[in-house]
């Protein structure tokens, strides 16, 4: 008698073990195949990471040439913008300096003319109209500084963006000179618009060198109270303008306002100990200035 | 459904029977072969093969076929004691009992003084040959050299047996026959024809070239194995038929009983 049952599950374990050398050839094929793809993909994948470090390092290499370039530009400029602006300080240095000495000189020359002649009515009125050392053509001083001036602006052209500060710093400078030869060549006429033309210009960057050729100008015009106005907002913006106060102080003085005239140059005078102030102040006093 | 099955079975009982006798092409060409060697003046006739070939069968047919027309014994199971051997041909051959012992030497005497007239020589066919001591087998060449008695001797082909062809009967056996399994197409005809001859129709056809392919990679043509096989296979396929009929595919033989018959008849070692 058969028994089914048991060939049945003898029948189950010969065709495993029948299958069993498909079975593990396949899988030995199958891993075989993996390891080979997984070979084959490292190998590419470091071929590509190769390429793409010594891409990269090219791209670093590049791009740090071109940073080193860009500094290198970057510190050229900045080393021409620290250049021009040592010369540009340098300069104003020496502005400054001749304007300090042109002072002493001014100073010496007025005790000398002090000295010598006892009219300071000469001196006053150079001082009155406009600033003594631009004022006066004959002095050897103002050839001396118009000099650095040439060079500053030789410079603007060489650097092209100079900084808000030293274009600050020039203006005054330019409308200095430019007021200089507006007085000497432009008639009265062609005041006005001009007044009109700083004023704008001082609304715009609210310069107190601006406010002070303004009131300077409406006081040589005797328009005595826009001098005052102007004056004022100068001393509001910068305290520390002598001409500004002086030009305050004379424009009180024609306004018939003498004690506080008097009273600001006195203040001034104690907080700057200003000679011209002084002079000022003494020719109030002894009535010379009316 | 089930008796067909059982029917089919039992078609493949190893059992040799000469109405079982399935003639095929080489087997046919080899039987009238043997049949004119015996007619020959033959000594001895060596038929040999691997166990399984058909020699039992191919002997049993030639005895049927023989028997009606001459004197022929046909031994399947050898007689090993000698005494015993001489006093059973003699009995056959001669019709003479011998109560004590009979060697050799008396027996050989008995055959020298027999005078066969026109009669055709007896024959004597011994299959399982290789069971035979060399001495008997000695005894045996010399009573053949009497011209009294010709001998069919079937053995199995081992070394022992090719020993035994080469160098006790090289010179005196004239004829041998080598029987083979069968090819492919050979137990595809054997299969079917046996089932037919059965009238077993359905089955017989529901061998087909894949599984009678299976089947003689498991049996490798040996008509034996194919028997033992086969009738496990209806086996199984009758006791499915009984319980789990819908498990059957009565259109063709399947693989896997096929396989099962395999482990069951022990050509599978699972």
């Amino acid at each position: 008698m058969l028994n089914v049952r048991d060939l049945e599950a003898r029948h189950r374990k010969y065709k495993l073990k029948s299958y069993l050398p498909y079975f593990l050839i396949l899988i030995l094929f199958i891993v075989s195949a993996l390891a080979v793809t997984l070979v084959n993909y490292n190998s590419i994948s470091t071929i590509n990471l190769q390429k793409k470090e010594s891409a990269d390092t090219t791209i670093i290499e590049n791009s740090s040439l071109a940073v080193q370039n860009n500094i290198i530009k970057e510190q050229t400029e900045i080393n021409q913008t620290k250049i021009s602006l040592q010369k540009i300080a340098s300069e104003t240095k020496v502005i400054d300096e001749l304007k300090v000495e042109e002072k002493e000189k001014e100073e010496q020359i007025v005790e000398e003319k002090v000295l010598l002649t006892p009219s300071l009515d000469f001196i006053r009125k150079i001082q009155g109209e406009t600033p003594v050392y631009y004022n006066n053509e004959d002095n050897l001083q103002a050839k001396k500084i118009k000099k650095p001036k040439k060079i500053i602006e030789e410079k603007r052209t060489v650097i092209n963006t100079p900084d808000i500060i030293i274009q600050k710093k020039k203006e005054p400078a330019l409308t200095i000179e430019k007021k200089s030869t507006i007085n000497i060549k432009r008639k009265d006429s062609d005041a006005d618009s001009e007044i009109q033309h700083v004023i704008k210009r001082f609304k715009v960057n609210h310069n107190p060198a601006l406010s002070l050729f303004v009131a300077k100008k409406y006081y040589q015009l005797g328009e005595y109270e826009k001098a005052y106005n102007y004056a004022l907002i100068t001393n509001d913006i910068n305290n520390n303008i002598e001409a500004s106060w002086i030009i305050f102080a004379k424009s009180l003085i024609k306004l018939n306002k003498k004690d506080m005239a008097v009273k600001t140059l006195s203040e001034y005078i104690n907080h700057s100990h200003s000679s011209e102030a002084k002079i000022l102040l003494d020719e109030i006093q002894s009535g010379k200035f009316k | 459904m089930s008796s067909i099955y059982e029917d089919s079975r039992d078609v493949f009982l190893d059992t040799v029977n000469t109405k079982d006798y399935i003639q095929l092409d080489r087997v046919s060409l080899l039987y009238r072969s043997l049949k004119e060697s015996i007619k020959k003046p033959l000594k001895m006739i060596l038929l040999y093969g691997k166990p399984g070939t058909g020699k039992s069968m191919f002997l049993s047919k030639l005895h049927e076929s023989l028997s009606s027309s001459q004197q022929v014994y046909l031994y399947h199971t050898p007689i090993l004691d000698e005494s015993e051997f001489f006093k059973t041909i003699a009995q056959d051959l001669y019709g003479m009992e011998y109560s004590g012992e009979l060697n050799f030497t008396q027996f050989m005497k008995v055959v020298q003084n027999r005078d066969l007239g026109d009669s055709i020589i007896p024959l004597i066919m011994l299959d399982e040959a290789q069971l035979y001591s060399a001495a008997l087998m000695e005894k045996i060449r010399l009573l053949s050299d009497t011209r009294k008695v010709k001998f069919v001797i079937a053995l199995h082909k081992t070394e022992k047996e090719d020993l035994i062809a080469k160098e006790h009967f090289q010179t005196r056996i004239w004829e041998s026959i080598k029987l083979e399994n069968a090819s492919r197409l050979e137990l595809k005809i054997y299969i079917q024809k046996k089932l037919l001859k059965a009238n077993c129709f359905d089955t017989a056809n529901m061998f087909t070239k894949k599984s009678i392919n299976l089947i003689h990679k498991l049996t490798d043509g040996n008509y034996r194995d194919t028997n033992k096989l086969i009738y496990t296979l209806f086996d199984i396929y009758s006791h499915y038929i009984e319980n789990t009929p819908h498990l059957i595919n009565s259109n063709e033989i399947s693989n896997k009983y096929i396989e099962m018959s395999a482990i069951h008849t022990g050509l599978i070692n699972a």
